[in-house]
């Protein structure tokens, strides 16, 4: 994607530039990992299984405990609407990756925060990680780590 | 406590007001975990035990493969500078944390990252948290959640990926409203807390879970040391929850409190539900070392903190 565009994201109940989207230094999601997300992607600015992807953000969120203030009706709204805002800008990005994150929220240890951070954007799709390895087939390594046992944190939770 | 002072902060080689101090969206630090950090403190503006904590931050960061392009002793130079600049604030707030984070810096999915993200940070000892537990003692609770075994995530590195911390925090609180949560590990031992390490007293041994299963604690060293002064003995075993509902007495350290007791387990009694001698022994001597009344320091700052972090 050329340089220099902005998309528009949904921060909290607002659009603003992606730029202008800090993370706070003292966000729990930032500091303890205390944060759940889902990714959707378009095809040919269309989305694809919109809902089945914020379900599953629903489900995350209800394993983890956050309430992020919108109902997933309204989460697939904010979704479909960071879309429609973005379309003039995806001619150069090819289509999206429409990706949500929430957050507990800005609290410090043992405190919990009064409001969630939640984040809608739009992200070009990354083809040149993989374009290339349709043809030629990417190499899986057996990886040393392990992953985490359901006791520990459910991977069923995208976190 | 007014607002929270607007402390000077490190910042990618910068010094800038810490509510500067912004995350990126695309750090991976954010969205998938990829950091790593440390916490000291200062007594009286003067910090404790600062090399030692570098040296885990590095030791974490070697494990993690990630280098922040300073060397250990320029963190250590730039964590004391971050109290100097910050000490015309500490008077409001009595002592500082000293926060350092690494992340891996700003990257999308499978692409190179940039250069590491570094932060160093001063931040108000978080006295309200727990003041008023010197006295009547905090409430252990088993959590749900395990911790990671080493095979997943090596416990001793010390990261901010911590969704299993997050939920054991809630599953406290369902048992006791007071609760602070003990994990354990796979196999069903005591593990550590969420920031702290978790010790008891039996038969006037102190007793705490092994290296291979948790953070190894500064103030965890501390308590070795002060024991050793105070020439009670101590062990390192696998512990159950059966050795801490049992015990005389339980107590947990970390770098605010030093070591704050704990009078319940799982709505059990411990001990005779009161802080228990070799407790007040070891915080007395603590607070000797560092020539500061820790509780009384806590207890005075505490009503003034409405909140620690901004």
């Amino acid at each position: 994607m050329a340089k220099g565009i902005e998309t528009i994201a949904y921060l909290t109940g607002e659009w603003v530039p992606l730029s202008e989207i800090k993370v706070h230094v003292h966000d729990r999601g930032f500091y303890i990992g205390d944060s759940v997300f889902d990714l959707a992607r378009t095809f040919n600015g269309k989305s694809f299984k919109m809902k089945e992807h914020v379900d599953r953000l629903y489900r995350s969120l209800k394993h983890v405990r956050i309430d992020p203030g919108l109902s997933p009706e309204e989460m697939v709204e904010v979704s479909e609407e960071c879309v429609r805002r973005n379309e003039k800008f995806r001619k150069d990005a090819g289509d999206w990756h429409v990706w949500q994150a929430v957050t507990r929220g800005v609290a410090g240890w043992r405190e919990l925060p009064t409001k969630a951070t939640v984040i809608v954007q739009c992200a070009p799709i990354s083809f040149k990680i993989y374009a290339h390895q349709f043809k030629t087939g990417a190499h899986a390594v057996i990886a040393k780590t392990r992953s985490y046992s359901p006791e520990t944190a459910d991977p069923k939770v995208k976190h | 406590m007014a607002a929270i002072p607007d402390t000077v902060a490190y910042f990618n080689g910068n010094w800038v007001p810490r509510s500067q101090v912004k995350i990126d969206l695309l750090d991976r630090g954010f969205y998938v975990g990829d950091a790593v950090f440390d916490i000291a403190r200062t007594f009286n503006g003067k910090s404790f035990k600062m090399r030692e904590h570098v040296e885990r931050l590095y030791r974490s960061l070697k494990h993690v493969r990630m280098d922040c392009g300073i060397s250990l002793d320029e963190m250590i130079d730039l964590s004391e500078e971050c109290v100097r600049k910050n000490e015309k604030f500490r008077k409001e707030v009595g002592d500082w944390h000293v926060w350092q984070a690494v992340t891996r810096g700003i990257g999308g999915w499978r692409a190179e990252p940039g250069p590491p993200t570094v932060i160093i940070q001063c931040v108000p000892v978080p006295f309200k948290t727990y003041a008023h537990l010197y006295k009547t003692g905090g409430h252990l609770v088993v959590a749900k959640s395990r911790s990671y075994s080493p095979e997943m995530l090596d416990p001793k590195v010390k990261h901010y990926s911590r969704l299993n911390f997050n939920l054991a925090d809630l599953e406290a609180k369902d048992v006791d409203p007071e609760g602070w949560p003990v994990l354990l590990d796979q196999k069903g031992n005591l593990t550590e807390g969420t920031g702290y390490n978790v010790f008891i007293v039996t038969n006037g041994v102190i007793r705490t879970s092994g290296d291979s299963v948790l953070l190894q604690g500064v103030s965890r060293g501390a308590v070795f040391e002060v024991a050793e002064q105070l020439g009670i003995p101590y062990t390192q075993e696998e512990l159950q929850p059966y050795d801490l509902y049992t015990a005389d007495e339980a107590f947990i350290s970390n770098t605010p409190t030093c070591i704050l007791p704990m009078t319940k387990a799982d709505n059990r009694v411990v001990g005779n539900g009161k802080p228990g001698p070799i407790t007040q022994q070891i915080l007395a001597a603590w607070s000797e070392k560092v020539g500061l009344d820790i509780v009384d320091q806590a207890v005075r700052f505490a009503p003034k903190q409405t909140k620690v972090l901004s």
